[in-house]
């Protein structure tokens, strides 16, 4: 296992089942260790290094997907292999636990296998997604380096193409079963749209049947190509939203584990909406859900190597190799850290507050030019129109 | 990995599931934002308790690698308490 030790703690990856924990001081010295100087050098004012990193390893991509955040194209940059090499090897100084490959596409590079393997040699857990688009055996043959491959699927024919503009089910649907059956863990990703959302039972049985073993919700997020009018059009509507809680208790009682339901970090703010998990936010946070972790917990680093609080925001002037050194102080992670440590009402009195970290500041600042309460969150709208006045919290 | 050390357990250690703070279960692999499972607070205490106690039982056995900000090795003992 590795550990990192935090102010706290420390963080602990274990390999036999793969988790990352947080363990108190106590649970840290019953494993024979001690934080030493991380225990005592009053550092909990300084942010900690980011646990995962979403690192860009290609700005190439020929699927065209009408809603791509990064507005991938063919001629897109390929960084070479060294360059990529180094960052894995700031990643590892830094003590980043999990380096997750996109692009663009990032199959297209023909060395993707040396790759994973070159992470997987410096202690992180390289994992990736594909469109799978053109999975043939060369490139099933590389992805078999990876922890974990995801492939992008937000349903059936019709379901995948409101989201990307073609239909490409049928190729990620290959993609799913040709992972699935060489041994691969192989989960999906489906992008949750007004489109998409009242098929996603239906979709997550498909993937399941094909062989998936995890499902990432995914909230449609206006950033790229998706910076569009039609964003408007094609996020959740408000029922929709309110629905995420209800539809995860469903999909989790007729899956019973067998396929593992995760959502991504930009949901979190829709379980306002559900009374009962509002309830439970220290059950939320023992169980590791993290919202806007932008900055904090999570980075992303640009084809240039230029480093981003997350995959779907401008980067800073901080560059990879010095993320070790430069993540603390970095003044462009300033602003999200800042709402995330006091968000404004009414997330300050929101009971998920802690784990939320006041919701998705891609969509603030999209909606509203400045980070600020997430205007697409249940509670913000009721609390935007005078409903939320004397409402218990989170609820 | 740089600045690591690395050794063999060959003691058993006490280990409470009270000491886990939090837990994030799986490697997760979205390039885009970060994921968190969700259906295990569905699943029940039963389910998640068996879960807890064999992450808690791994941590008690695998071999320890430290990364980052390792500890050095000429510091004083830890001033002790949870922050």
């Amino acid at each position: 296992m590795i550990v990192r030790y935090e102010p706290w703690g420390a963080w602990v990856k274990t390999e036999t089942i793969p988790a990352l924990v947080a363990l108190d001081r106590d649970g840290v010295r019953a494993l024979g260790l001690d934080g030493g100087r991380a225990w005592r050098a009053g550092a909990d004012a300084t942010p900690s290094p980011p646990i995962e990193v979403h690192l860009a390893v290609t700005s190439r991509c020929a699927a065209g997907c009408e809603g791509c955040y990064l507005d991938a194209r063919p001629d897109g940059v390929e960084p070479p292999a060294d360059e990529i090499e180094r960052a894995f090897d700031a990643l590892a100084k830094a003590g980043v636990f999990t380096v997750a490959f996109g692009g663009g596409e990032p199959t297209l590079r023909d060395d993707l296998g040396d790759l994973a393997r070159a992470a997987r040699a410096r202690g992180l857990s390289p994992v990736v997604t594909t469109s799978g688009l053109g999975l043939g055996a060369r490139k099933l043959e590389q992805l078999k380096s990876f922890a974990q491959v995801n492939v992008s699927y937000d349903g059936a024919s019709e379901a995948y193409e409101s989201v990307r503009g073609f239909d490409g089910a049928a190729a990620a649907e290959s993609a799913i079963a040709k992972l699935s059956g060489t041994g691969v863990v192989v989960g999906v990703n489906v992008v949750l749209t007004r489109d998409t959302f009242e098929r996603t039972k239906e979709t997550i049985r498909r993937a399941a049947s094909l062989g998936a073993t995890e499902v990432q919700l995914l909230r449609y997020k206006p950033q790229g190509r998706a910076r569009a009018l039609d964003y408007l059009a094609k996020r959740l509507s408000p029922e929709q939203a309110r629905g995420v809680g209800p539809l995860l208790r469903e999909l989790a009682a007729e899956h019973e584990g067998r396929v593992r339901i995760r959502i991504d970090c930009a949901l979190v703010p829709f379980l306002s909406a559900d009374a009962d998990l509002a309830s439970r936010p220290e059950e939320l946070a023992r169980w590791g859900v993290l919202g806007c972790e932008a900055g904090d917990l999570l980075g992303a680093t640009r084809v240039d190597g230029r480093v981003a609080p997350c995959s779907f925001t401008a980067p800073t002037e901080l560059r990879v190799e010095d993320l070790a050194k430069g993540w603390a102080d970095e003044a462009g992670f300033a602003p999200y850290r800042a709402y995330s440590a006091a968000p404004a009402e009414p997330c300050a009195s929101c009971t998920l507050r802690k784990v939320c970290k006041g919701g998705c500041k891609v969509v603030s600042e999209y909606a509203n030019g400045t980070i600020g309460p997430d205007p697409e969150c249940p509670r913000v709208r009721e609390h935007a129109a005078g409903a939320g006045e004397g409402r218990p919290s989170g609820a | 990995m740089s600045e690591e050390t690395v050794r063999e357990t060959t003691e058993p250690r006490e280990l409470d599931v009270a000491n886990v703070r939090a837990v994030r279960v799986g490697h997760g692999a979205n390039c885009s934002s970060v994921g968190s499972v969700i259906d295990t607070l569905f699943l029940g205490a039963v389910v998640g308790g068996a879960l807890l106690a064999a992450v808690c039982a791994a941590m008690k056995v695998e071999p320890v690698t430290v990364v980052g900000q390792t500890r050095d090795a000429e510091d004083a003992p830890h001033d002790g308490g949870d922050p």
